[in-house]
């Protein structure tokens, strides 16, 4: 007995370090979602030191031609500012905005659907409502709504999309908790008296770990395009400091002559977007693996 | 046998691998067997041995990462193997088919009854739509569905677990195959059903002329099934032959463990001792050049056992894979550890009392906002029972009967509708656990059903322990938890390691020993069991009930043990409460109940369990029908409808009275005491 015990000890553990390394040999989507990542995690923390010029400084180099030139590589800007260092510079916003404000979102999302989904009964009733009006907004007239009233800054970005995210993570997690909590194991902790805040943070929502990072990764990448529409429409963060959305913007008027102004800071967002989808994907397929 | 002609299905040294995460799992070796037209065997063993792969091969259903690495699988002398997709799909008709054991996910849920039946023929006869329907029905009325036409009509999800299964059967005999299948066909239904569901397999084998290929864990279902069987350990055969010598007298060490670690129905507790077997079934990964039961065998030898075994005749038609077979007899049996003295029981306070509870469920539609026209259904209708300190009390019957309601109700996960529970004198009725005093919570802990949800797969065993130590046992420094919880996993038998492990990654008799533990942290005065044993393996639930027996006999807890399994409510209880609909039909001592005069409802169940000892040839009727739900327009006796010796203008109408047939012995029926027992069914 002592034996086969000490086997499946054995088999149990495995340093997180090895699990992930397994899991990266399983799963090469998540290799390159995580590669991609790491590659705009890395630009935005070298910022100083990788970008050539600053941010908003004017070149006289770039006077005539805005089109990529050998002092410029992805060109200029109408303002003929230096577009390569204006994306270095613009992830960084980009890259805080987005999980900041996620995670905020999922703090209300999680503590209000835990809430519906244990305790049921009204708090469910009155939860579920105001999960179903915030629902029925069409999210860019939110947006539009929140943010022109309450003028552009970063921390009004990072409330609307705490109010227009958390209602759909708060639907995820009450369907979750309400599957979970009619295990035993919930009902043992009851009939051992713990508090529902300790059943609900210490028994329920570590097994609805699984679905919940694959839906934060999926809505990283919807939170990171809705940062981009809200640049383009001018409610991003106020000018001059770059942001991509802002940038994509700035480039209409000069889209028919210089295109590159708009396709490069429209590919960054394409590949911060995907990667994180991959990397949802990658954490899927190993889920359902398992 | 041998020299006939070609046997129906014959394996020849099938070696059967699957593809681990890490290595290669070697799930079947070295098995041969021979199956003739018409015959039945049974595979048995505890889970993880092998059966229900060898089925499955045969089916060709290894799924991607099993292959067979050797041996053949010839059906009619036709190597399984080698065969194309094509050849497969005309093998199934008139050749075999499988009955899973849960029939509600073999059936389509989006497809009527009807429909799925007639697709079988049409898949395989191409018969022209005319004749179908007719032959569906017929189909329909030999597998004894109540309302053929009407049932054609019906969704799987419309129709009960045992009609499920009778439907899975008539869809397999619709094929017409020689040789079927039938993977624990009965595991999941209650006694009753199973008794039912076995008769119509043996009827319809003899009609159809069918082979069978019977896994079962039930030896006494075995036994009355089929006439040899082949005992699987560790992916080997390890003992083969007919049927009645191999339960009655086994020869290898480990079909002597199965058969005596199965609790009896027609002997108490006094009069034998259940022997679980240690240890559990090892994984290999390479063909074994030793005894695989060695680590578990109390005859092994080394020298003599650990040497390639093959399988050898030993008696008459009695095959065995031992290298002692011979010498067994001369060993001493395994040393029973002597029993604890019974503790007299001090009959004079009253742990739990629950007096005419009643619970009733809203059942409401979807559509329906207001719950105006809310349904209502009874669980538990006047439940009386009282326990004394030490005591167990067995509660048994069908599913539906309202003994998991009794149990919430009792541990303060639901309320009850009216009625009262008194818990160590104090009225706890209506008194939510969350709203019960601490405690009134430390005192009453319950052990549950399942035990892949009893414990949360994410915790570590030591985290579980420490926590109910810390609120149940009221220990507050780090030491005294520590040193408490593994006094705890020393009372359950586990090694101080498992404290490290993850819930998720022990065995299931290993979960619901740290169930247990959890359950006795607090040195509670009732601890309620909700089936605890009834997910396990049959070694492991005698180990587990021998656990329960010595840990109460240690705290002197008074137990109340719910289970739909006769035989071990006669091994562990004191006291018996036979439950039907929400009503308790009969309330007595453990020898009272469980001998005449019964309740013919008892005695309907007791009659439905098939024995190790009884012969096929046993006459047998089981009880027909199956428990519906009680609802309050109701009259008369709850069992009056399924009971042969009901009395029409009486027993469905008026509430039967109490018979008190000895002392604390009550039968709750119409007929006079001198009728039961000796009744319609014996």
């Amino acid at each position: 007995m002592s034996a086969t015990m000490d086997n499946e000890i054995r088999a149990g553990s495995g340093s997180p370090a090895s699990r992930w390394g397994r899991a990266l040999a399983h799963s090469p989507i998540l290799c390159v979602g995580l590669a991609i990542l790491f590659f705009w995690i890395a630009v935005a923390v070298l910022a100083p030191w990788i970008a050539p010029y600053a941010p908003n400084a004017q070149h006289m180099t770039a006077v005539s031609d805005l089109g990529p030139s050998a002092h410029h590589w992805f060109g200029a800007d109408s303002l003929h500012r230096d577009i390569l260092s204006r994306i270095i510079w613009g992830a960084r916003p980009v890259l805080l905005i987005a999980p900041v404000s996620l995670i905020c979102a999922y703090v209300v999302g999680i503590s209000a659907g835990l809430a519906a989904g244990y305790k049921g009964g009204w708090v469910d009733e009155v939860v579920s409502r105001v999960i179903d009006v915030l629902l029925s907004f069409p999210k860019i007239v939110l947006y539009v709504v929140l943010i022109a009233s309450l003028g552009p800054s970063a921390l009004n970005i990072v409330l609307a999309i705490v109010l227009s995210s958390s209602p759909g993570i708060a639907r995820l997690v009450r369907g979750l908790a309400l599957d979970i909590k009619t295990r035993d194991f919930v009902a043992a902790a009851r009939t051992r008296g713990e508090t529902s805040l300790y059943i609900v943070f210490v028994e329920i929502l570590p097994l609805a770990r699984g679905p919940l990072i694959v839906d934060f990764c999926v809505r990283m990448g919807y939170t990171i395009i809705a940062i981009g529409v809200l640049g383009f429409l001018g409610l991003g963060l106020p000018p001059p400091d770059p942001d991509w959305g802002g940038m994509v913007r700035d480039a209409t008027p000069i889209l028919n002559v210089y295109p590159h102004a708009a396709l490069f800071p429209s590919l960054a967002i394409v590949t911060l977007v995907s990667a994180f989808n991959l990397i949802a994907d990658g954490l899927q397929e190993l889920d359902h693996g398992r | 046998m041998a020299a006939e002609a070609t046997p129906l299905l014959r394996i020849e040294d099938l070696e059967i691998r699957y593809r681990g995460a890490d290595r290669e799992v070697l799930a079947v070796n070295d098995v041969s067997l021979e199956l003739g037209a018409g015959e039945c065997m049974a595979l048995i063993g505890e889970s993880g041995c092998g059966k229900s792969t060898v089925a499955m091969s045969v089916m060709r259903y290894l799924g991607e990462n099993g292959r067979i690495a050797q041996g053949r699988i010839l059906f009619r002398g036709q190597d399984l193997g080698t065969m194309t997709e094509a050849d497969l799909r005309a093998l199934r008709r008139g050749g075999i088919a499988m009955v899973y054991q849960d029939a509600s996910s073999a059936l389509n849920p989006t497809m009527k009854i009807g429909r799925q039946l007639a697709e079988v023929l049409e898949t395989h006869e191409h018969a022209e739509a005319g004749s179908i329907a007719p032959r569906v029905l017929e189909m329909l009325r030999k597998v004894g569905i109540p309302d053929p036409e009407g049932t054609m009509g019906r969704y799987p999800h419309q129709l009960s677990g045992g009609q499920q299964q009778r439907i899975v059967i008539a869809m397999a005999f619709l094929a017409e195959p020689a040789l079927l299948i039938l993977d624990e066909p009965t595991t999941a239904l209650d006694v009753t059903v199973e008794a039912q569901i076995i008769e119509l397999l043996a009827r319809m084998r003899e009609e159809h002329g069918t082979a069978m290929l019977f896994i079962s864990h039930n030896l006494g279902l075995v036994r009355r099934v089929c006439e040899r069987v082949s005992v699987m350990y560790a992916g080997q055969i390890v003992e083969r032959g007919a049927t009645a010598t191999i339960l009655g007298a086994p020869q290898h060490p480990y079909t002597q463990g199965l058969v005596s670690c199965i609790p009896r129905l027609d002997r108490g507790r006094a009069d034998y001792r259940l022997n679980s077997i240690p240890g559990q079934v090892p994984r290999l990964s390479s063909a074994p050049r030793r005894c695989t039961f060695m680590d578990r065998c109390h005859h092994a030898v080394p020298g003599e056992c650990d040497t390639r075994i093959d399988i050898g005749p030993a008696r008459s038609s009695v095959d065995v894979r031992c290298a002692r077979w011979k010498d067994l007899g001369k060993d001493a049996g395994p040393e029973a550890p002597a029993r604890e003295p019974e503790m007299p029981r001090h009959r004079r306070d009253c742990v739990l009392s629950v007096e005419n509870m009643c619970k009733t469920y809203e059942l409401r539609s979807p559509f329906d906002l207001f719950g105006k026209r809310s349904r209502q259904v009874r669980a538990g209708e006047s439940i009386s029972i009282a326990l004394s300190p030490g005591e167990t009390l067995g509660i048994v019957g069908e599913s539906g009967c309202g003994k998991s309601t009794l149990a919430r109700v009792i541990m303060g996960l639901e309320a009850p509708s009216s009625g009262r529970v008194v818990v160590l004198g104090d009225d706890v009725t209506g008194k939510q656990v969350e709203q019960r005093s601490r405690e009134q919570v430390r005192n009453v802990q319950m052990v549950f059903q399942n035990p892949d949800s009893t414990l949360n797969p994410l915790h570590t065993v030591g985290f579980i322990l420490d926590r109910a130590v810390k609120l149940l046992g009221g220990v507050r420094d780090r030491d005294g938890r520590r040193r408490e919880v593994e006094r705890l996993l020393d009372l359950v038998r586990l090694p101080a390691e498992v404290m490290r492990m993850r819930a998720g990654r022990l065995s299931g008799g290993q979960k619901q020993r740290v169930a247990v533990a959890r359950a006795f942290a607090g040195r509670p005065a009732l601890v309620v069991a909700d089936e605890p044993t009834s997910a396990l393996d049959t070694s492991v639930k005698t180990a587990i009930l021998e656990l329960l027996l010595s840990v109460q006999k240690q705290t002197g807890t008074a137990l109340v043990f719910i289970s739909h399994d006769l035989a071990v409510v006669r091994y562990i209880a004191d006291r018996v409460c036979v439950m039907y609909l929400g009503h308790v039909l009969e309330t007595g001592g453990v020898e009272e109940v469980f001998e005449p005069p019964f309740h013919p409802y008892t005695q309907a169940l007791l009659d439905a369990v098939p024995s190790v000892d009884q012969d096929i040839a046993a006459p047998h009727r089981p009880l027909e029908g199956e428990a519906t739900s009680w609802t309050p327009q109701s009259r008369g006796c709850p069992f009056s409808a399924r009971c042969e010796s009901s009395i029409e203008g009486l027993c469905d109408i008026q509430s039967p009275p109490n018979l008190e047939t000895g002392e604390n012995h009550l039968i709750c029926c119409h007929l006079p005491v001198s009728a039961l027992g000796q009744g319609a069914f014996a």
